[in-house]
């Protein structure tokens, strides 16, 4: 009896432990966004690609790209050129995108406080799919930028995201 | 040798120079292909940006485009494709008269039966397809199926009564009908609407059909304007059963939403009117009143040249919640009064043929029958449309 | 002369496969009015697929506010302060078999996203179904194509 129960003890933290999930923190190196100018007051579109390599960076954790059980982004900053970037626009929108997924709308900026090179956006609540996105060869960020007035410049900024996988330990 | 000749046959000048034909073919293939591929996966950088002032000034490319007033406005509560629904009424007292002649000034006639509905209940069930759901042009095709059963206590039966109550509890009541509607706008703020309905109603069943002669049919046509997204207005005239016999109506529609968008209106006069509280697009109440209403041929009191039909009509005073469950499947609560308008009963003849009576007339009831108002309760589930 | 015909057939079928693979789905692109005029939404193509913007709304302030029009409807809470004007509202068509589907288009008023499939009645109509699960459940409605003056 006693044997039998240790046995199912040690089965039970074992088939526990196997099954037990953990997070990791995934940042991305900054991603180039950029509208080509000239450019008009109203909604324009950055556009930058990102390609996730999500395998490379699991493998780097020890772990298989099937250990992936999900994703959710955490947060998204932006880093403008310099402050009169900032000035002109009233708000900002992201989505992420890819070939194979369905275009996500992840976070919005509204409005954006002018003066600054630095920017964090408010991230979804609802969140879909991110775990989908992230598996991509090539994922697209697509920023909607709404101008304050005409600008000939581009406009550029680098976005940094950072998600929160799990995966099974 | 052979491939000199192939050679000479087979070249083409360029620029001072002989090349081989077949170069030149694969060249004119390789960009070919090149394009193609290039067509496919176009370049994903930055797009070309726009000037959004230009979107002010700008025209249909087609010279005969039109532009088409929506059939709906703000925030009016949700259509429905498919529903179903559980209704029922609290006890009330009920009294039959004896079947005779009993002119329609008359308030009660002899009595024949009284008793206490202890049960009136039953489930309705009603589709609403697009048929054709375009632009210019809306039509609908719909069904529905409504049954309602009975169970009476504290019976008192007088001799020569009609047993309407004992035949109320064995078969209830039903009725099935088909039902169309058509919105067709005539521009940018006028429209026109058109509902008509066959609705077979009686204490059949499907073993017990009732013929298709009994068919009793409704129709409404209205012309109406749509001054904006948050007014729909339009008047016009209706037959209809709703308040138990064939009645010719005029029609008022009125549906509106406030600038606030958090109540409005939804009226279509005289079959209902509700006062709508918006609390956000997936919330809503109305208040209001439905009138409701059929002939239902009763097989059993019916002889071989008189169909014997309950005019049916009732009045419910009401509280309508309804909200989103998930997507596009809703929930909806009713709580209220029904009030009875009429079940009184017209000895009809056997060819089916209405009887107009109308507000003046003044042919006799076969039967005249109260019923006690009632508290009732429909709880409902329905796939909503766009 | 025979090698002037095949060489004229290559230089065609360089020039026709170039045109057919950019026409097939590119003809959704450009600037549409839906039938009740209340907006205007230019489709574009991002990657290998379609996707629609409002560019221009007929009241593009809201009543209460006096502020641009917000995607105050939005089931997620944390995206009602979304502008409408250069809101995405067509999303993920793809091109296959004359019409353009597995897209969603978005419906600002209700908050509610809907599955939807395009077809081009000819070059600037557009026939636009949302519908619920099937695509008898729906709703067309008939964009115009609009042209700068």
């Amino acid at each position: 009896m006693k044997v039998l129960l240790s046995f199912s003890s040690f089965l039970l933290c074992f088939f526990f432990a196997c099954t037990e999930s953990k997070t990791i923190t995934f940042k991305t190196a900054p991603i180039a966004l950029v509208a080509s100018g000239p450019l008009f007051e109203g909604a324009n579109t950055a556009q930058g690609d990102f390609f996730p390599n999500i395998a490379d960076f699991l493998k780097q954790q020890g772990l298989e790209l099937s250990a992936l059980e999900n994703a959710t982004l955490q947060t998204v900053s932006l880093t403008l050129p310099d402050s009169l970037n900032s000035d002109l626009v009233s708000e900002i929108t992201l989505q992420l995108a890819a070939d194979q997924v369905d275009m996500q709308k992840v976070a919005v900026l509204n409005p954006v406080p002018a003066g600054q090179t630095q920017l964090t956006l408010s991230v979804a609540q609802e969140q879909k799919k991110i775990a989908d996105l992230i598996q991509q060869n090539k994922m697209l960020l697509v920023a909607d930028v709404n101008l304050k007035k005409d600008m000939d410049a581009d406009w550029q900024a680098t976005a940094v995201l950072e998600f929160l996988l799990t995966v099974k330990k | 040798m052979k491939y000199n000749n192939y050679a000479a046959y087979h070249t083409i000048k360029l620029f001072g120079t002989l090349v081989p034909l077949h170069r030149i073919y694969l060249l004119l293939l390789f960009f070919s292909t090149v394009d193609a591929l290039q067509s496919q996966t176009p370049d994903t950088s930055a797009t070309q940006e726009e000037d959004y002032s230009q979107y002010e000034t700008v025209t249909f490319t087609d010279a005969g485009a039109r532009r088409y007033c929506s059939p709906k406005i703000f925030d009016l509560s949700p259509q429905r494709f498919i529903s179903l629904a559980w209704d029922v009424q609290t006890p009330y007292s009920s009294r039959f008269s004896l079947p005779g002649a009993y002119s329609p000034d008359l308030k009660q006639g002899n009595e024949g039966e009284s008793a206490t509905a202890a049960y009136t209940g039953g489930f309705r069930f009603g589709a609403n397809i697009p048929v054709v759901s375009r632009n210019n042009i809306l039509w609908q095709l719909g069904a529905n199926v409504w049954d309602t059963r009975y169970n009476f206590k504290d019976l008192t039966v007088q001799e020569g009564a009609a047993g309407l109550t004992r035949i109320l509890e064995e078969r209830g009541l039903r009725t099935m009908g088909l039902n169309t509607t058509v919105f067709k706008p005539l521009g940018e703020t006028t429209f026109l609407l058109f509902q008509g309905s066959a609705d077979l109603s009686g204490n059949y069943t499907l073993s017990n059909f009732q013929s298709l002669r009994y068919l009793r049919y409704s129709a409404a046509a209205i012309w109406g304007r749509r001054p904006h997204d948050r007014k729909q207005w339009g008047v016009g005239i209706a037959r209809t059963y709703r308040v138990g016999e064939m009645n010719y109506l005029p029609v008022l529609m009125f549906n509106y939403t406030a600038p606030n968008r958090r109540w409005g209106t939804e009226i279509l006069f005289p079959a209902r009117a509700h006062v709508r509280r918006t609390f956000n697009p997936r919330n809503l109440l109305l208040v209001g009143y439905e009138l409701e209403g059929q002939s239902y041929r009763i097989a059993q009191l019916s002889t071989a040249d008189r169909s014997w039909e309950i005019r049916r009509g009732e009045l419910r005073a009401r509280a309508d919640y309804q909200r989103q469950l998930s997507g596009f499947v809703w929930l909806s609560a009713q709580i209220g009064w029904r009030y009875d308008w009429s079940y009184n009963v017209d000895a009809l003849g056997d060819d089916g043929r209405e009887s107009f009576r109308g507000f003046t007339g003044k042919q006799s009831y076969a039967m005249l029958n109260q019923l006690g108002g009632a508290l009732y309760f429909n709880i409902g589930v329905h796939l909503v449309s766009p | 002369m025979k090698n002037l015909i095949l060489l004229a057939f290559f230089t065609f079928l360089s020039t026709i496969s170039n045109l057919s693979a950019q026409d097939a789905g590119d003809k959704l692109i450009g600037l549409w009015e839906p039938s009740n005029g209340k907006a205007r939404v230019k489709i574009e193509k991002i990657g290998t697929k379609y996707y629609g913007k409002i560019v221009w709304l007929r009241e593009p302030n809201d009543p209460q506010t006096g502020q641009p029009k917000l995607d105050k409807n939005n089931s997620d809470q944390s995206m009602r302060n979304v502008p409408l004007k250069g809101y995405r509202m067509l999303k993920d068509f793809v091109h296959a078999d004359g019409e353009w589907n597995n897209g969603t288009i978005y419906d600002p008023e209700s908050g509610s996203t809907y599955s939807c499939v395009i077809k081009a009645k000819n070059d600037n109509t557009l026939d636009i179904r949302g519908f619920v699960g099937v695509k008898a459940l729906g709703r067309t409605d008939v964009w115009k194509r609009m042209q700068v003056k």
